[in-house]
């Protein structure tokens, strides 16, 4: 087995916001009195983690603690502060279902837009259509706006472009918590569906009980620090019990 | 890596001081030969100079229909011909020379210049080997020539910002591409494969750009031909009256400038919020983010290409005469195409950090346009003026433009050059900037 993704002293700092300046006559007088200042806010600090191939990764932790900014940045969206991350293989990120949903467009229109978001091409998209709505059972709503969609129907149609490519690495944040429960279960279907594939998954859920049915390791961030590392069970069972 | 880019930025910079060091010597003339016969208001005509049908008026010769002045024996590499003289019209002279003993003059060995003003002195740059030459005087009946001297080569120097920019600035940039080649060329194919695969994303952006564009008005694509039309004719009947002397087809002169300085502003502007716009996807997903920019000028070509219809309306509306040299107008498209895009990330780039920047190019392009000769012709500028103008990069694409249309005239090498190398140098500025900024962008928008 090999490490797929590798997490080396992650540092991630966030510029305060109050420390904001975004003009340039702010800049230009704010540096000439000597007033800039450079206070950061530190979200991770010093994170390290490998995950293998075919590798089902949970990550726990309060709000706050991280959790969405150590995915962003294994997809890329954030570089960090210091440290170095590699990823070997195709990221799905589904940090947010539907990124880059137009919502004045039809849901057909925007399987092909968020399939270009993604990157992959209109011969791809077209070939995976049938599929698509299959799975999101949206087949009579493919030519309305989706403007006028309710949120689960839009997540529902976000899942099933993402995951249909069989993206080799699969990054799910919080967004199974999203749809009604049957939603939910078809996901965690499709999940188990492309481990038993070889796909990897990072998981971020705030559902113990989900996390303790799909992962084989658990982190647990804490104040953006890892505070466990272990089998699934174990860490779970130290999580659930923290407060108490 | 840092230390490689360093190295190539201090070269480059070595490359293009000494390239500017033999511009300016090239365009200074560098002494070679000095002639020079001093009279007071008149000049008698001797061996090696010779003026042959000219009036003697009271004040000074007089120009008549075949008047020339003969230089003989001059037997050397000619940049400059200095006029100690003062000459009231801006037409051009036509020079035609020899370049051997034996020789005759011929309409193969003659050329047409124009006179550079130069410490109040007229300065025709010949940039040739001549033996022997003669000046003849197109279309200055009547007028008063008083003249001195005619000196060649003479020692002030001309510092010729096109010739900077082919010679010098050209090079440079073609080093610094050249260098980045091979230092980045291992991940050259890795990033043309991800271009690759944002294709499909960048033509639906656009074609979605273009979709709101023209749903909104009634009209649609039909809009984007009538509104410069429509423009060129106010324009027009406002303006045309004031230069009517010094152009023809005043209103395709204008309508050509504008369209393509229209393209350039509407490049540059869109580019510079485009990432900010964009900035619900690049929180979500990872996108390479110069998508967003190049996103921007595609759609603005596009619409330029309509306008274009304009600009063709308008010549058959006017009758106006068109060469061959005309099917060449991509060419200038091309580089202002790239210059833009290249103009266009850097302004995007730093527009996130600074959002005033957004204000202050609004105010600094309705300068430019000023600089550019789009509404006026050329002449109208004092000497300082069109010099300044050399800096500007609109002026040589615009020209090109309107040259290859409207007078049937393919730029020159050295032009060509200038105009390429203002194109590379934004365009290496522009990715240079971008790549520097783009991984923080997350955290300003
Ligand atoms: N772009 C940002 N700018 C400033 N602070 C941020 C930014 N993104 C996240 N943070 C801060 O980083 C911390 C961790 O956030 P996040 O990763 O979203 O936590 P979690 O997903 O675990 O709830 C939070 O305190 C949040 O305020
Ligand atoms: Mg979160």
């Amino acid at each position: 087995m090999s490490a797929v993704i590798s997490v080396d002293h992650v540092v991630m700092n966030f510029r305060k916001n109050k420390e904001k300046v975004d003009s340039l006559k702010e800049y230009v007088l704010k540096s000439i009195l000597r007033k800039l200042s450079f206070d950061t806010f530190t979200a991770l600090n010093d994170v390290s983690f490998e995950v293998e191939q075919g590798e089902v990764m949970g990550i726990v932790g309060l709000n706050g603690s991280g959790k969405s900014t150590l995915l962003k940045i294994i997809s890329g969206i954030l570089k960090p502060t210091e440290g170095r991350v590699s990823v070997n293989g195709t990221v799905s990120p589904l940090i947010e279902l539907g990124a880059g949903f137009d919502f004045d467009l039809t849901a057909e229109e925007n399987v092909y837009l968020n399939g270009s978001v993604l990157g992959y091409s209109k011969k791809e998209m077209e070939e995976k259509l049938p599929e698509i709505i299959e799975f999101s059972e949206l087949s009579e709503f493919m030519n309305v706006p989706i403007k006028n969609f309710s949120s689960g129907m839009v997540a529902r149609l976000g899942f099933a472009i993402a995951t249909i490519t069989r993206p080799e690495i699969l990054i799910v944040d919080e967004i199974l918590a999203v749809g009604d429960f049957q939603f939910q279960k078809k996901c965690e279907e499709r999940i188990n569906e492309m481990m038993s594939g070889g796909t990897t998954v990072i998981i971020v859920s705030h559902s113990i009980d989900q996390i303790k049915r799909l992962c084989d390791r658990v982190i647990w961030l804490e104040n953006g620090r890892i505070r466990m590392e272990g089998a699934c069970e174990e860490v779970c069972l130290a999580y659930e019990n923290q407060g108490v | 890596m840092r230390g490689r880019i360093f190295i190539i930025a201090v070269m480059g910079i070595i490359i293009l001081i000494l390239t500017s060091v033999y511009s300016i010597r090239l365009s200074s003339a560098d002494n070679l030969y000095c002639k020079s016969m001093d009279y007071e208001n008149k000049i008698i005509p001797t061996s090696d100079m010779e003026l042959e049908n000219f009036d003697e008026g009271e004040d000074g010769l007089v120009l008549k229909e075949s008047s020339s002045i003969y230089l003989h024996n001059i037997d050397t590499y000619v940049y400059t011909m200095r006029f100690n003289a003062k000459i009231d019209s801006d037409k051009a002279l036509k020079i035609y020379y020899t370049e051997d003993k034996e020789e005759n003059f011929s309409e193969g060995k003659s050329f047409e210049a124009n006179y550079n003003i130069v410490n109040g002195r007229p300065v025709i740059i010949a940039d040739r080997y001549m033996y022997s030459a003669r000046i003849d005087f197109i279309d200055n009946l009547g007028t008063n020539l008083k003249i001195s001297s005619i000196e060649l080569n003479d020692y002030s120097p001309v510092i010729d910002i096109e010739k900077l920019l082919a010679f010098s600035l050209f090079p440079t940039m073609v080093f610094i591409i050249a260098a980045a080649v091979v230092i980045f060329g291992v991940k050259l194919n890795l990033y043309i494969n991800v271009f690759r695969k944002y294709v499909p994303l960048i033509s639906n952006l656009v074609l979605r750009d273009l979709r709101v564009k023209y749903r909104r008005s009634i009209l649609g694509f039909l809009w984007s031909i009538l509104n410069p039309l429509l423009m060129a004719l106010i324009v027009n009947a406002v303006f045309s009256h004031i230069f009517r002397f010094s152009i023809d087809y005043f209103i395709v002169y204008y309508l050509m400038g504008s369209v393509l300085f229209n393209f350039m502003t509407e490049c540059t502007m869109g580019s510079m919020l485009s990432v900010i716009y964009a900035g619900g996807l690049i929180k979500k997903v990872y996108i390479p983010k110069y998508i967003f920019p190049m996103q921007k000028c595609m759609f603005a070509f596009i619409n330029m290409l309509f306008s274009i219809t304009a600009i063709i309306a308008m010549i058959i509306i006017t009758g106006m005469p068109v060469t061959w040299s005309a099917l060449l107008f991509p060419v200038p498209l091309l580089y202002t195409a790239v210059f833009s895009l290249g103009l266009g990330l850097i302004l995007s780039a730093l527009t996130v950090f600074f959002r005033d920047i957004e204000h202050l190019y609004t105010v600094f392009v309705s300068a430019w346009i000023y600089l550019t000769p789009v509404i006026y012709p050329e002449s109208i500028l004092t000497d300082a003026l069109r010099n300044i103008m050399r800096l500007n990069p609109m002026y040589y694409y615009v020209t090109y433009f309107r040259g290859l249309v409207m007078y049937g005239e393919i730029p020159g090498i050295s032009f060509n050059l200038a105009c390429a190398a203002y194109s590379l140098l934004f365009l290496i500025l522009g990715m240079a900037v971008f790549k520097k900024c783009q991984d923080r962008f997350v955290l300003y928008i």
